[in-house]
């Protein structure tokens, strides 16, 4: 049986925000986009309890844990605590965070293994011996008084409305801190990987990353003058942690072209919403077309919605909850 | 079961004292947080001199072929 147009309208709502995950999500595939930031959907498994919940990612915790040590850390530092006694509480905070996200996962790879507490502590520890709080290049700005950490912000996107309610779209972002490097900022995001950090393939890699370009147009948005990034590279493995930086340049004109590209992709974005909520079955492919390449099996990991979907005669939804991504929490609101 | 280490039973009850501070609501002290990095370092340096020497299976090198096997081939 078909839906009416306010029927899909209501299940299928358009976001009222953007953020890099759902830009690089439509990137990947139009029909990864539509199921996991239009339809909302996430496989789920079964609790302690047997309810069902949606599954953890074993890299995504131990990235978000270490990112609340070392941003109390940074936060008891500014607020005027000690060094030793600031990264004592952001080891506090991390083993606390750790332990609100028990029970895990078993590993699934090699790389899943180093994922430990005692390695979250290991990398904490070995951060601020990388990059001293008390580092003149390491210091935090102060903007208006406040300390630029945990920066979060949304904007709205030129030319881009909501395809329902008009309502001008906004961009969202949100990264670590802000670095004031002798009266220059530079924006500084943190990322744990399995990759080898000292290597120019490591460094490359944030050349034209759209995440960053998309913070520094925030950050102006907020009357931040901000034209470059810095990456922290923290390298996780069982025995070792390495560390190292990157820097990624963010000239008005880069801004200028990624805001062009971000604008397009939306307006390509709403025509096939509009497609899909005007007669979802008209086309012989799913208006959200699906890529039916290298994202069905990425990184060796198998899409979240190939078995039950994409690969199945009839989609079977039994597997999955509805639980939205929220750009401006970067979390999933189950709803 | 493999026997652990006294690397990794020292490491294993700093963690623990280290988690029970948390849990009961209190930060770690910087005292038992000394300790508790001191330890982990020392297990992880002892693992990591373990993997070093651990020793591997000697890797089989192909056989060439006889000449009957390769004339089957083409047979």
């Amino acid at each position: 049986m078909s839906m009416s147009r306010d029927n899909l309208i209501s299940t299928y709502p358009f976001p009222m925000v953007i953020d890099n995950t759902m830009r690089e999500d439509w990137w990947k595939c139009h029909h990864y986009f539509f199921r996991r930031h239009i339809h909302g959907i996430r496989p789920t498994v079964l609790d302690e309890n047997l309810e069902p919940t949606t599954s953890k990612s074993i890299d995504l915790v131990f990235g978000g844990v270490l990112a609340k040590g070392i941003e109390v850390t940074r936060k008891s530092y500014a607020n005027g605590e000690g060094k030793g006694d600031s990264i004592v509480l952001g080891a506090s905070a991390l083993v606390k965070a750790w332990m609100e996200e028990e029970p895990l996962p078993p590993p699934m790879s090699r790389g899943q293994e180093a994922k430990t507490l005692d390695n979250a502590l290991m990398c904490h520890a070995g951060y601020w011996t990388e990059w001293p709080l008390d580092d003149p290049m390491q210091q935090v700005a102060s903007i208006n008084g406040k300390a630029m950490i945990e920066f979060s912000g949304a904007c709205p996107i030129p030319n881009c409305y909501h395809p329902i309610t008009g309502e001008q779209l906004l961009y969202a972002g949100r990264f670590d801190s802000v670095l004031d490097r002798f009266g220059v900022l530079f924006g500084l995001d943190d990322k744990s990987t399995g990759s080898r950090v000292d290597s120019e393939i490591w460094r490359n890699q944030w050349r034209l990353r759209g995440q960053f370009t998309g913070y520094c147009w925030l950050a102006q948005s907020y009357d931040i003058p901000m034209n470059a990034f810095l990456i922290h590279g923290i390298q996780v493995q069982k025995t070792q942690c390495k560390f190292a930086e990157a820097l990624a340049e963010r000239p008005q004109w880069m801004i200028s072209q990624w805001l062009a590209q971000l604008e397009t992709d939306i307006i390509n974005m709403i025509a096939d919403y509009h497609a899909f909520i005007n007669n979802p079955h008209s086309q012989r492919s799913h208006p959200f077309g699906q890529a039916l390449g290298y994202a069905c099996k990425q990184y060796n990991r198998t899409c979240e919605y190939m078995n039950d979907i994409c690969a199945s005669p009839r989609p079977d939804y039994d597997r999955f909850a509805v639980t939205r991504w929220n750009p401006l929490e970067r979390t999933e609101d189950a709803t | 079961m493999t026997d652990l280490t006294q690397e990794e039973v020292d490491a294993q009850i700093a963690l623990s004292d280290a988690r029970m501070d948390v849990a009961q609501g209190n930060p770690i002290t910087p005292e038992r947080y000394a300790l508790l990095i001191n330890r982990l370092y020392r297990n992880r340096e002892q693992r990591a001199k373990q993997m070093a020497s651990a020793k591997k299976p000697p890797s089989k090198r192909a056989a060439p072929m006889s000449d009957d096997e390769l004339g089957a081939l083409f047979q």
